[in-house]
């Protein structure tokens, strides 16, 4: 059981098709195996073979249309896959669709509460929609909106702000407290502090063992997460920790002070697809060395000032990665991920 | 040393963003007293703005000047939303006046929705925001396909706007916004929604227009692309604050973040924070513990107390020190702008705390 973990979690993070990811019942939430889907015109979703563990935080990250979507429909039941097999929470969402919904909660970006609805209602139709009623009910929802800083806000929720409506989204899929959560850009929007609030209260879900999958396009949000998968074009083309992304795409950035800015920037952007920090442009130093840098300049009569080697973003290391950038080899696992001593993940 | 001395010291490493931070603080100091750097080409003098009984802005001066880059930062509901279409013209001041040197034509805003027609194509409503300002025939055609390009929209000329993706949409609210070559340029959370690859483009067509001399203003809640300006604003019960590491340093004077690197045992450390409950100022920075404290004796107790309550302390499978604890690991590294809105949020930076 809990000795399993130090083995397994390489294994499948390699996802090499022999990693027996429903051997494990115990630390695996939810894993999805040779995953394929067609629409009519498209390839959605291309032998998908993801998993995550229990009382993790998993980001499922990619660029729109890449295929996220369709792969958590499927996971939840609600598109039937052509091939492969899922398991989340140890049930078949094709054979028990019920049963996994009623062990889990989604949130999508849209139409997540009724507009027309005040909060109270929301929180019941949703309570009576997986079976809760009576005191247990009225508890539920007291329980939620102490939680979610909600008692003050009455009315349908349409007319609330912003931030009082995805607390009460989140307040609505949690109200049957599900083990599993998917929560689809949970964030956006959303202001710092109300975003370091969000992941104080992930950590605090996850403490009592609710997994979470949540997608997010703020990359210095999925640095939060445990474990990421990244889809690209229907396929999953990474799986493993935040650092061993960040390994897998390592260089630097290279940061070049110019004088003038503009003109340094102008043509940087050009040759390089230059970013502009304020009057810094930013090279990824994959695309071009510092040399590069300096014998364009100098051909363009621009001064420069100075070059920093900066580390990359996790939107860097993600860019890199969907532009297809060359990768670092990958075998063996870099040891600054080793996964956690045996005993620690669970029990 | 008159203030604008000091001023021109200041931005002599760096150019026009600090000159533009100090220019106006010193002004701030000293009156009217100095000239700005540049002229400004929007100007809000002690401007006011009432929903019902609710101030959404309460008297903000602010000048804008040419050839600045600006990002308006704030909380959820601090009136980012208001202040920009205020710059733009779209909002009337219930109170305060608006000066403004740059013409309502050469003004192009993007707002955080679609606002365009979603059942003509991506040209034709290039055509209507050209056509309202007087561009037409040739002279748009040959802006279009320039702008086009430079948004990656070429393909999708003769496609409804409707149709578009998210990201696709922002890049024809840009392109639309841009297509008459406005002196002012004005964004409303650009990029929510948008996914990082076009974000890139996006911010990417941004900085070339500014590089070409266009003033950019834009409202965001990421502080990552708040760094892409020269001058960032705070936003806060409606009223305007400079901010950057440089400008809030008397604020969060003595404030340090601290890193402790703990690699693989991230998932732990989440849940040991959630058990401490001790607030947004110690939270996950990248594989690490941060705390944002006044002295490393703070920081050391706090790393501590979220360590004891680690899983894998409690099970007692480390006796006396919780698990990988070494007080020397802890790095000081420097304040980000998403500490710095935390402490002015949190009010924290107004004390100094108990640290000697």
């Amino acid at each position: 059981m809990s000795s399993a973990p130090s083995g397994a979690a390489p294994l499948a993070r390699q996802h090499s098709g022999a990693a027996p990811a429903h051997s494990h019942p115990c630390s695996v939430a939810l894993s999805a195996v040779g995953l394929d889907k067609h629409f009519a015109r498209k390839h959605a979703v291309k032998n998908a073979t993801f998993s995550v563990s229990r009382g993790c935080v998993f980001g499922f990250l990619g660029p729109n249309g890449a295929g996220k979507t369709t792969a958590l429909r499927l996971v939840l039941g609600l598109l039937k896959a052509d091939a492969g097999d899922v398991r989340v929470l140890g049930l078949d969402p094709a054979k028990q669709p019920r049963e996994v919904r009623l062990r889990t909660g989604y949130v999508s970006q849209l139409h997540s509460v009724y507009g027309d609805l005040a909060i109270d209602e929301n929180l019941r139709f949703f309570g009576r929609l997986y079976g809760i009623g009576g005191r247990e009910l009225d508890d539920c929802i007291a329980e939620q909106k102490a939680r979610f800083r909600l008692e003050e806000h009455r009315g349908p929720v349409a007319g609330l702000g912003t931030g009082v409506q995805r607390r009460a989204a989140l307040a609505c899929a949690l109200i049957h407290r599900p083990e599993l959560l998917i929560l689809d850009e949970p964030t956006s929007g959303m202001d710092s502090l109300g975003r370091r609030n969000f992941w104080t209260f992930l950590g605090e879900l996850t403490a009592g063992g609710t997994t979470i999958v949540i997608t997010t396009h703020h990359l210095e949000e999925a640095e939060g997460c445990d474990d990421l998968a990244l889809m690209l074009d229907g396929e999953v083309r990474f799986q493993g920790s935040p650092m061993e992304l960040k390994v897998r795409y390592a260089g630097p950035v290279l940061a070049v002070s110019c004088d003038p800015w503009e003109a340094g920037f102008t043509a940087l952007r050009e040759a390089y697809g230059a970013s502009l920090f304020g009057t810094a442009s930013h090279v990824d130093g994959l695309a071009a060395t510092a040399a590069d840098v300096k014998a364009l300049l100098a051909r363009r009569d621009v001064r420069i000032v100075r070059v920093d080697e900066r580390p990359p973003t996790m939107e860097d290391v993600f860019l890199r990665a969907t532009m297809g950038l060359p990768s670092q080899p990958v075998d063996p696992p870099p040891s600054v991920a080793e996964p956690p001593r045996a005993g620690t993940l669970l029990s | 040393m008159s203030p604008s001395d000091e001023a021109n010291t200041a931005a002599a490493g760096s150019r026009r963003g600090p000159a533009d931070k100090c220019g106006a603080r010193a002004a701030g100091a000293a009156g009217l007293a100095t000239e700005p750097v540049a002229p400004s080409l929007v100007e809000l003098n002690g401007v006011g703005v009432r929903f019902g009984r609710k101030d959404a802005l309460r008297d903000v001066d602010l000048k804008v000047e040419d050839g600045a880059f600006v990002a308006v930062i704030g909380a959820d509901g601090a009136g980012k939303s208001t202040l920009v279409r205020v710059l733009a013209g779209l909002r009337r001041p219930t109170s305060g006046g608006v000066t403004r040197s740059v013409p309502k034509e050469e003004v192009g805003f993007s707002g955080s929705e679609f606002d365009l027609y979603g059942d003509l194509t991506v040209m034709e409503n290039l055509r209507f925001f050209a056509s309202v300002r007087g561009l037409r025939d040739a002279r748009f055609r040959r802006a279009a396909e320039r702008i086009l390009e430079m948004v990656g929209l070429t393909e999708a000329a003769d496609r409804p706007a409707a149709h578009l993706s998210g990201g696709m949409k922002k890049k024809l609210g840009l392109a639309a916004a841009l297509i008459y070559e406005p002196r002012l340029l004005i964004l409303d959370e650009p990029t929510i929604g948008v996914d990082p690859t076009s974000r890139r483009e996006l911010w990417g067509i941004v900085a070339e227009a500014c590089a070409a001399g266009t003033t950019v203003v834009f409202a965001t809640t990421y502080l990552d692309e708040a760094e892409r300006a020269r001058r960032v604003v705070l936003l806060s019960a409606g009223q305007v604050t400079e901010f950057s590491p440089e400008m809030t340093a008397d604020m969060t004077e003595g404030w340090r973040a601290w890193v402790l690197p703990q690699g693989a045992q991230k998932k732990e450390l989440r849940v040991a924070l959630a058990r401490a409950g001790l607030g947004p100022r110690v939270y996950l920075r990248q594989e690490g513990l941060a705390l944002l404290t006044h002295d490393l004796v703070e920081a050391e107790e706090l790393a501590g107390r979220v360590l004891s309550l680690a899983p894998g302390t409690q099970k007692g499978r480390c006796d006396i020190r919780p698990a990988g604890f070494e007080p020397a690991s802890l790095e000081p590294v420097s304040l980000n702008l998403d500490d710095l809105f935390v402490l002015v949020q949190t009010g924290l930076a107004a004390q100094r705390g108990g640290g000697s």
